[in-house]
């Protein structure tokens, strides 16, 4: 869909949608329920159209007493028919500090629309939808970014990279996709989705080394907190009230490039999970194995030529409590390999072919909740010099140093005002990134948040936000303010 | 950060009301007073169901006096005394979360993540934050009242009973719950809540009461917080007892799927 189109069609949706409240009835209501009392809110259900008869309780025909089996899905039904579009609009803009020199600061803005759709045409299938939509400019802007790495690099002039973007016509401001579509069906005791599916594994707050559906590299960890979608099916089977088998075949790598190289038909390039989930009193935990692959060009420049990275692992995971204090933690062993294939006679060497996550959660202090989380990312380097910053940027790994911290305590001070501080360590070289933000529900669909990126440690440390490429010193991210508005329809 | 694990990133009143249906649709106590315990069994005798459906409006006022409100509006199933699913509907911004929700378990499903949370920690002693500062976990928590109270009967009229119950948790933030029983109803209508700190802390009363298959069921419950000048009104748009409900709704590893 052009992008021009596809607003056309979100304003026509949006407005559909946006009733006001006192002009909305509630199906199924027949006058008031429960009768009023003068205390009593004057609230009506959100939603409500059309006369009582054409909308009875979910599961219940019009002219039936007997309610039937009752679900979400049914439930989907007072809500418009079987259909329900929401989503969000947010406003950021930021501010940059190269240097802390209010002098050079630079700035950035970004749209962001969020289209979500919900249809439940029965008891047992659903499907969702979520598009998105972004308008960048400045230092919000990706392209802008990925150009201002590259001008660093020297590895190209700004003439000649507009001129590749006024040669492949693109509007590179604006960004249409849809991010989420997916079908999902009950049937008895098995589950079936597919589609473009969010595949989240792990427990861990800041790391989850479990989810390797996805490059962690490709989260927008300043916009939101949507998992991208992995195009995928994905079954689940319930075998007793505490045991349930989860999979997922994708067919999409986790770095997703843009181009369609011939080795992505190849069925050794299909990545899949499988884990066994499980609870017992206060604790839930899986076990399962996961293939990853990822295609890449291992040789940038010309010619592109792919090359795939196949990957299996051993995963596992848990939460649950100690006393106050909330504990969590998940775990990916690396299987030894021979280039792309499993060699058990390889051996397993530790910590380098291991991740693990560990943490503390306490929530019981003045509406606070404090969490503490150490990373064992075994493929790092314990040295600044050993960095791999070349694997970094093939998106190979996720992170350059093998041991990091983070620390985060969010308190609730006032009704609808939450303040978070947060902090990443590198603690190999001892760099690290603050996170303050505030946030204020203004209404129940309208929030104001103020947040900052504060990067700290000597140069070429990792979360310094600057990279040591060899021959030159990378600025990354600086210190950086954000403040944004979002409104929910 | 990308995770929304922390209990405080979830409306606080739903934490406490997902609890508060774990708990409290179905009511059975063991009071140590014979009079106590036989107003108490017929109470639970009316309130017992197999499962339950409603659709829930919950309305916080963050000042008691003004008529400004923080509005929630929740689909709610309900299995036996310990089990619970809602689902939101509105406000916009969290429409689609999910909680399954035990005696002692709350699993919240976030929509955009695709992760299911487990939240740890109980903080069964504090109120819970933000907009649902006037239920607190140990209010709205799971459990009968035979487990958490030891009650002895205070006063009785006409028309109703007092009954008194200390909490038998040593860790609870109060020091006595006095609970007024409308005989008529064989319900309650009112609850104090007392601290060792401020005394008469909260009350929650209930009103509008409707029959719904064949029980007397309150459909405005309402949480004043004298110390914060604060409080929460639950409106119960629809309920119905011992109807079907999708058994995957009570699995804690399907109930989001």
């Amino acid at each position: 869909m052009k992008k021009r189109t596809f607003l056309y069609v979100a304003l026509i949706l949006i407005c559909a949608a946006w009733a006001p409240a006192d002009e909305i009835l509630w199906p199924g209501d027949n006058g008031p329920w429960p009768p009023e009392s003068d205390g009593a809110p004057d609230s009506t259900w959100p939603d409500e159209a059309g006369e009582a008869s054409e909308s009875p309780w979910p599961g219940e025909s019009e002219n039936s007493t007997d309610p039937g089996t009752l679900t979400p899905s049914s439930a989907g039904s007072w809500d418009t028919g079987t259909f329900s579009l929401f989503g969000y609009i947010s406003w950021m803009s930021g501010l940059e500090f190269p240097d802390w020199n209010p002098a050079d600061t630079l700035t950035g803005s970004m749209m962001h629309l969020r289209l979500k759709g919900d249809w439940s045409p029965e008891a047992s299938i659903d499907f969702h939808l979520e598009a998105d939509y972004r308008a960048a400019f400045g230092r919000l802007n990706p392209q802008a970014q990925a150009n201002n790495l590259l001008l660093q690099l020297g590895a190209a002039t700004e003439s000649e990279l507009l001129n590749a973007q006024s040669a492949a016509g693109e509007d590179f401001h604006q960004e249409f996709g849809i991010d989420h579509a997916w079908g999902l069906v009950n049937i008895g005791p098995a589950d079936l989705k597919f589609g473009l599916c969010p595949i989240a594994w792990g427990t861990g707050y800041a790391f989850n080394p479990t989810s390797r559906a996805y490059s962690a590299a490709s989260v927008d960890l300043i916009s939101d907190s949507e998992t991208p979608g992995t195009a995928a099916v994905i079954p689940s089977l319930q075998i007793s009230p505490r045991w349930s088998l989860h999979g997922y075949l994708a067919f999409q790598d986790r770095l997703r490039p843009a181009q369609t190289p011939q080795i992505e038909s190849d069925p050794a390039n299909l990545p899949f999970g499988i884990k066994l989930l499980g609870y017992a009193g206060s604790w839930d935990f899986s076990f399962g194995i996961i293939k990853e692959v990822s295609l890449y060009d291992a040789d940038p420049g010309d010619p592109v030529e792919f090359t795939a990275l196949r990957r299996y692992y051993a995963a596992w995971d848990f939460i649950g409590q100690i006393g106050d204090f909330g504990l969590y933690g998940e775990g990916l062993l690396q299987a030894p390999a021979d280039g792309n294939s499993i060699d058990w006679k390889a051996g397993i060497e530790l910590p380098e072919q291991l991740q693990a996550v560990i943490g503390i959660e306490y929530n019981e202090f003045e509406n606070t909740t404090l969490t503490l989380e150490y990373f064992l990312h075994g493929p790092g380097a314990t040295d600044e010099d050993d960095y791999a910053v070349d694997l970094l940027l093939a998106g190979q790994q996720d992170m350059l140093a093998r041991d990091y911290l983070t620390a985060a305590a969010t308190r609730t001070f006032i009704d609808y005002l939450d303040v978070t501080a947060a902090a990443i360590v590198n603690l190999n070289d001892l760099s690290f990134i603050l996170v303050p933000e505030i946030s204020y529900q203004l209404y129940d669909n309208f929030q104001l948040r103020a947040s900052a990126l504060i990067p700290a440690g000597s140069t070429g440390s990792e979360l310094s936000g600057t990279l040591d490429s060899g021959s030159d010193t990378i600025t990354v991210f600086q210190p950086t303010l954000i403040l944004e508005c979002r409104l929910s329809f | 950060m990308k995770n929304n694990r922390n209990s405080s990133a979830i409306p606080a009143a739903v934490l406490a009301l997902a609890l508060f249906f774990a708990g409290t649709l179905s009511v059975t106590a063991q009071p140590s007073d014979p009079a106590a315990l036989k107003i108490i069994r017929r109470i639970d005798a009316q309130q017992t169901a197999d499962t339950s459906a409603s659709r829930i409006s919950m309305h916080v006022y963050p000042n008691m006096h003004s008529g400004e409100s923080r509005d929630y509006f929740i689909e709610s199933f309900g299995k036996g005394e310990d089990i619970s699913y809602m689902e939101f509907v509105a406000p916009r911004s969290i429409k689609g979360m999910k909680i399954h929700s035990t005696d002692e378990e709350v699993r919240v499903y976030f929509p955009s993540t695709g992760r299911v949370r487990r939240i740890t920690g109980s903080g069964r002693s504090g109120s819970v934050g933000g907009v649902g500062g006037d239920f607190s976990y140990e209010d709205m928590g799971g459990g009968s009242l035979e487990e958490n109270y030891t009650f002895s009967l205070l006063d009785e009229s006409p028309g109703e009973w007092i009954l008194e119950g200390i909490p038998t948790d040593s860790e609870s933030s109060y020091n006595r719950v006095v609970f007024f029983i409308d005989r008529e109803l064989d319900l309650p209508v009112k609850i104090e809540y007392y601290t060792p700190e401020d005394g008469h802390q909260k009350t929650m009363t209930a009103e509008n009461f409707t029959v719904v298959d064949g029980r007397n069921t309150s459909t405005l419950i309402t949480m004043t917080n004298h110390r914060e000048l604060k409080k929460t009104v639950l409106k119960f748009h629809s309920i119905s007892f011992d109807v079907a409900v999708d058994e995957k709704l009570f699995n804690p590893q399907r109930f989001y799927r």
